[in-house]
């Protein structure tokens, strides 16, 4: 079977679950419901009881995991960035039997990212953003907590397993799968009961963190369905499933985020819909290039990459076309920022720099990737040997910092206190964004060096290109000290930060337009309302006991 | 008490020298041939520094938990 016949079994996959569940099939029953939920919370036995179900604390403790992954992720990704111009440097760790080198490092690095980091965070803000949207609560906070830890082992196992694929003639990364399986069926069960208890319309940032979820099993039960999955073309279209799911998630956590975080509507809900459909219909290009991880991930052979002439043609066509929704997600997110003015009013709220980065920076990463990708599938090779530093460059400085951003934004009403300094979160997002910016962009400048040689068959060793990588690994480090702040600040946070529901402002104002403004605002502000003028009545919401009458601008 | 710990090991230790005089520690000395060759590179530097940032997180959350 082609590649264009698992994309069409994986959307026709994909409409029919997205239908059941919006209209109610098959899981929404009265039965199956309580019978999910007695599977995800008392069949668990004694470990229920070892979790909090206070509202808020499921959400919570997966984004505490997932900021504090991002120290390791960093500074792992910053040690195989460090190998790649000294490989001996880490050579006293083989005492302890360990023999890192610069691929496995990377690529563990990345894992953990993606993985511990923003799977953990997205999976975090999902929990609130889902009952948030459809007016709810979520359907189990023990077991949503619970399964935080189950993922988090998960992750080390993924670690270990880039680093030594085999322990004892068992390969180590399908027990990573297995374990990842588990919590994501549960946290799949987990929203699906809580969408069912939904008391209004979902808007869409809830169903694409919905559908995010569940089009991992799907892409992989489309790719075994048509035969692909022994096929280069079905493990290469199986990386780029994984793109998918996370970027579905991410425009959820994205969308979601700008307008909760700037106090702005969704600037257009046809864009949003586009993201969506544009995500499922076409090939993301965020990812790995080869297919071998999907191979390793799921225990078989890894098959060799020969595309058919109909693969490549359609494949181009699907790799181009996922621009249209990165597009309108970045257009989106940048505009319902803006519509505020926030950057006037309060450019320093934590997680906002962080998802201005990753909507600004998402457009011209994805043109890049689309052209390694094409050469890739095309069977140039011209541009692989850039295609790690991109991921890594689309890794932390889109997707770590969407997920990041998104669950900054929300974190004081999941956890009920702010951070404890916006200063320091400032300090953070320029550490970790500088960092990484810089160090993989000189980083890239070498790989170019590198590739101009091997072009021109030189055989000497480039030590121009291995400077450069030593700058770029050195600035890499600045990443490793933001995420520390990131994490010293949020855990501090939780402990002393001012308690959220005292921003609440009592004195909040309507103007007389369909916006309602749900904190103290300013003349600017409203101004920079679509519906805001010079003659716009500003009416206090509060009563009082005293005579009122029209607040004057 | 970490005084006292600190003075129990060198008693510990001074007393190990003695009673098995030229013998190596159990454990100990299988592990710390692991740091022949650290600081070789400039690499550990930056994992030291990362290691205290580790630790300052973990110092903070006790800490704030026990600051009650």
């Amino acid at each position: 079977m082609g590649l264009i016949t698992a994309m069409i079994t994986f959307w026709l996959i994909t409409l029919v679950v997205f239908i059941m569940v919006n209209r109610g099939v098959w899981v929404f029953t009265d039965v199956s419901k309580s019978m999910s939920l007695f599977m995800l919370e008392k069949a668990l036995g004694p470990p229920i009881d070892f979790v909090d179900g206070k509202k808020g604390s499921a959400s919570t403790t997966w984004i505490l995991q997932g900021t504090l992954w991002i120290i390791p992720a960093s500074l792992v990704t910053f040690c195989g960035l460090w190998l790649s111009h000294d490989p001996q440097a880490l050579h006293s760790l083989t005492a302890w039997g360990l023999n890192p080198a610069s691929k496995s490092l990377t690529t563990s690095g990345i894992l953990i990212a993606v993985y511990g980091s923003m799977g953990m965070l997205l999976i975090g803000s999902s929990m609130h953003i889902v009952p948030e949207l459809g007016a709810t609560s979520l359907a189990s906070e023990k077991n949503a907590t619970l399964m935080s830890f189950v993922w988090t082992l998960a992750v080390i196992v993924m670690f270990v397993a880039a680093n030594n694929p085999e322990i004892a003639g068992v390969p180590v990364m399908p027990i990573a799968t297995i374990l990842t399986n588990l919590v994501l069926l549960a946290v799949i069960v987990n929203m699906l009961l809580t969408a069912a208890s939904r008391t209004r319309k979902m808007p869409l940032p809830a169903w694409m963190m919905i559908i995010g979820m569940i089009s991992a099993p799907i892409s992989i039960l489309s790719l075994a369905l048509t035969g692909s999955l022994n096929l280069g073309s079905g493990q290469w279209l199986a990386t780029r499933f994984s793109g998918t799911t996370f970027f579905l998630m991410v425009s959820g956590a994205l969308l979601y985020g700008s307008s909760k975080g700037s106090g702005n509507p969704l600037w257009s809900r046809s864009l949003a819909a586009v993201t969506m459909a544009g995500a499922i219909i076409s090939i993301n290009p965020a990812g790995l290039i080869e297919g071998e991880i999907a191979s390793d991930f799921l225990g078989i052979g890894t098959a060799t990459f020969e595309p058919t002439r109909n693969d490549i043609l359609a494949g181009s066509f699907l790799l181009a076309l996922s621009l249209i929704p990165i597009i309108a997600l970045s257009a989106n997110v940048l505009a319902t920022m803006r519509g505020d003015d926030v950057f006037m009013e309060n450019p320093d709220s934590p997680g906002m720099p962080e998802i201005n980065l990753a909507a600004f920076m998402a457009v011209p990463i994805a043109i890049g990737g689309l052209f390694v990708h094409t050469d890739y599938l095309t069977g140039t090779n011209e541009l692989t040997g850039i295609h790690t530093s991109l991921v890594l460059l689309g890794l932390w400085v889109v997707f770590i910092p969407a997920s990041l951003g998104s669950a900054l934004s929300i974190f004081p009403e999941v956890s009920g206190r702010n951070m404890l300094s916006i200063n320091r979160s400032r300090w953070a997002f320029w550490l970790m964004a500088g960092g990484a910016f810089s160090g993989i962009v000189f980083t890239m400048m070498a790989d170019f060096s590198d590739m101009a040689l091997i072009e021109a068959a030189v055989d000497e060793e480039n030590s121009t290109a291995n400077r450069i990588r030593v700058l770029g690994s050195v600035l890499f480090y600045g990443t490793v000290i933001g995420s520390v702040y990131h994490s010293l600040n949020m855990i501090s946070g939780t402990f002393r930060g001012t308690p959220a529901s005292e921003e609440q402002n009592l004195s909040s104002t309507s103007i007389s337009s369909p916006y309602m403004l749900t904190k103290e605002t300013t003349v600017r502000k409203i101004l920079a309302q679509r519906e805001g003028k010079l003659d716009t009545v500003v009416v206090p919401e509060s009563s009082t006991e005293l005579p009122g009458s029209a607040t004057e601008i | 008490m970490l005084v006292m710990g600190f003075v129990s090991t060198i008693v510990f230790l001074v007393l190990y020298g003695i009673l098995f005089p030229s013998s190596d520690l159990p454990v100990i000395s299988s592990v710390l041939p692991v740091f022949d060759g650290v600081f070789d590179s400039g690499i550990w530097f930056f994992i030291l520094g990362a290691l205290i940032g580790i630790f300052a997180i973990l110092g903070t959350m006790l800490a704030e938990a026990t600051s009650e």
